[in-house]
């Protein structure tokens, strides 16, 4: 493949279609790659495009490395590492490697809060999560929690049950702040941890 | 018969930068060490579980030997923040993926993430035989919830004036407990593999200099063949400091991240050989293996809630000990294969030093004396026979040395330990030229590059 060309290359898993376009200048003796634009950006839903620009200087050849798409857990969102590799002759090159994250149409995922209060009859955790993250697309259809607990994101208010998946945040981005507090029982030793599964949605597009 | 009639020689060898789950939690996970407070399956637990910053559940992983990406969080601001909260009294240790990934020289790239690896026996055989055939100590903490030259300076004075690591060499230390020795008329002898950590004291250079001063590679002969009469004591062994990576000649062992350990357990296996080389001294030896602080690795133990006050102008006051650190004592007075679960941290060694050369584990300085006084035991707890064991020592397995290693590091002046030896080694140069053209000549070469 020369990069003087375009060049696409056919879906991970047939899920996202990935399209690449490379520029460049034969310049200089070392070949250098410089590091990948995504547009729109690395976190894709199946069947989105992505693009990635990058210019070559010095580079005769340009080779890309498809590493396997590896889920965290089935259904969860692949993690696609490519690689990009200037080469000019034999033993010059350089390289620079770009990881997508592909997240199928609906999948759960555990969210983990550290419990940092604890009082005598109350416990309460909190965590601010970013849009480089979790971004935009991945938004939340329900939650559920194998305790009760306050939750609050984006200033809406949740009373959860145990263990009964709750739709009340639908709609909502995962990324954000989140307050979650609990009711301590007598003689309960201090969880580490509030744990939310979340059911998320991948929104095209958005 | 009393420890000090049974105790000759005391041998130091202090690494860096692991934690004790990291390099001794195969011991419970394997089946190799009953009754060792180590890592169990399964690794999916609650207990273990260390959340990223994005929320995601992280967890320990048999981590095989090899380069580590980046040298991994440790400063006390990290420290904290792996930690975790205070839940009834105790820390959760669940911040270590989050402070890891908050480090600009480290990324968190896959679910298996560097601070929660913990190596396999096979990859550790010298510390792991160590372990299982002499004293483990799996409730040794490190003094401080910071990094090395706190720690460290702990460890040789029973005190630190920083709790933070200098960019430079430190100032302010008190007596090291090489001065203490010669005050107490206590022949002392050092062993360096490469550059002393002396040499990051502002005037006590002179320690790494001076005749007690000798290199690893005269250990073997001196342990096996030197006359009682003269043969140190107290023996301090330092590996070879990976902070110093950056002048090509000098070897890099002491495990300090990203360093693999191969090279590491090579240089223990080598100490081990030494120490046990002649028999009549070797019944009467106490090696004491240990490491600094945690290097940012993992360890699912919280520390007590012992505090460190650190006096002005620092001035700091912590409320815990460090995260659990490898601990292990080597000698025919202890029953092999015996968990120790004292509590122990650096000033432990301070004490036994004490009982053996001042009459008591008190004796040794008021800031020991006062950490004994908040629990912290002596190493003497360890020596449970009233007599040698009889047997020759086993010989120590050697290490593979197939993992990618890395013997030598660019410079990099944003690292402060590297910063510090480096100005070390320019105060050495322009200070002691004779000595350092004699011991160090790498140095000397390191400079003529440079310039």
């Amino acid at each position: 493949m020369t990069p003087s060309e375009s060049w696409r290359r056919a879906a991970v898993r047939g899920a996202a279609a990935l399209v690449a376009a490379a520029s460049t200048s034969l310049g200089g003796c070392q070949p250098k790659i410089d590091p990948p634009t995504i547009s729109p950006g690395r976190f894709l839903c199946q069947g989105d495009t992505a693009t990635l620009r990058t210019t070559l200087r010095g580079a005769l050849e340009l080779g890309v490395t498809l590493g396997a798409a590896r889920p965290a857990a089935p259904g969860a969102p692949d993690t696609v590492r490519l690689e990009l590799t200037a080469t000019k002759g034999a033993r010059r090159s350089a390289t620079e490697r770009v990881a997508l994250i592909v997240s199928p149409a609906q999948f759960t995922t555990p969210l983990v809060f550290s419990v940092h209060e604890n009082g005598p009859d109350s416990l309460a955790a909190s965590a601010s999560f970013t849009p480089a993250d979790w971004p935009a697309s991945i938004r939340i259809r329900s939650i559920a929690a194998s305790r009760a607990l306050r939750v609050v994101h984006l200033g809406r208010v949740l009373l959860l049950a145990p263990n009964a998946p709750d739709a009340g945040l639908e709609g909502l981005p995962v990324s954000g702040d989140w307050t979650l507090a609990g009711a301590r029982s007598p003689g309960e030793a201090a969880p580490r941890h509030f744990t939310l599964d979340v059911a998320a949605a991948c929104v095209r597009g958005s | 018969m009393g420890i000090r009639d049974l105790v000759d020689t005391v041998v130091i060898v202090m690494m860096e930068n692991r934690s004790f789950d990291h390099m001794l939690g195969h011991l419970a996970y394997e089946g190799l060490l009953p009754d060792v407070d180590g890592v169990t399956a399964p690794l999916r637990r609650d207990e273990y579980l260390n959340p990223g910053d994005d929320g995601r559940p992280y967890y320990p992983w048999v981590r095989p030997d090899g380069l580590l990406t980046c040298d991994l969080p440790h400063e006390w601001n990290y420290v904290e923040m792996q930690l975790g909260a205070v839940l009834d009294g105790r820390h959760a240790m669940d911040g270590f993926v989050k402070a890891y990934g908050r480090a600009a020289a480290c990324k968190i790239a896959s679910d298996q993430v560097e601070p929660l690896g913990f190596c396999r026996s096979g990859d550790v055989p010298v510390s792991s035989f160590l372990a299982r055939s002499f004293a483990c100590c799996d409730r040794w903490f490190c003094p401080i919830p910071t990094s090395t030259q706190p720690n460290k300076t702990v460890a040789l004075t029973g005190d630190t004036p920083h709790f933070a690591s200098h960019n430079g060499q430190i100032r302010g230390a008190g007596e090291m407990l090489p001065e203490w020795l010669e005050r107490h008329d206590v022949r002392w002898r050092l062993y360096q593999e490469s550059l002393s950590f002396f040499l990051l004291y502002q005037g006590k250079e002179y320690l790494a200099l001076g005749p007690h001063a000798r290199f690893t590679r005269d250990l073997l002969v001196d342990f096996r063949d030197e006359p009682d009469a003269t043969f140190p004591q107290v023996v301090i062994v330092e590996p070879g400091y990976g902070a110093i990576g950056f002048v090509p000649g000098l070897r890099t062992n002491d495990n300090h991240a990203p360093l693999a350990v191969a090279f590491g357990e090579e240089f223990l296996r080598r100490v081990y050989t030494a120490v046990t080389a002649n028999p009549a001294r070797w019944a009467k030896t106490v090696m004491i293996l240990t490491y600094d602080e945690h290097g940012g690795f993992w360890d699912h133990v919280p520390p007590p809630a012992i505090p460190f006050e650190v006096a002005p102008p620092d001035a700091k006051t912590f409320q815990s000990m460090g995260p659990r650190v490898p601990g292990i004592v080597v000698s025919p007075l202890v029953e092999g294969g015996r968990v120790c679960h004292a509590l122990l941290d650096h000033t432990s060694i301070l004490q036994l030093i004490g009982e053996l050369f001042a009459g008591g584990r008190d004796q040794y300085s008021d800031r020991v004396s006062a950490r004994m006084a908040q629990g912290v035991e002596s190493i003497s707890v360890a020596l449970t026979r009233t007599a040698p064991v009889a047997e020759a020592p086993p010989p120590a397995p050697p290490p593979p040395l197939t993992a990618p290693a890395l013997l030598h590091l660019p410079f990099d002046p944003n690292d402060v330990m590297q910063s510090a030896f480096a100005d070390a080694a320019g105060a050495l140069l322009t200070q002691h030229p004779a000595a350092v053209h004699d011991q160090f000549p790498e140095l000397v070469q390191w400079q003529h590059e440079r310039t």
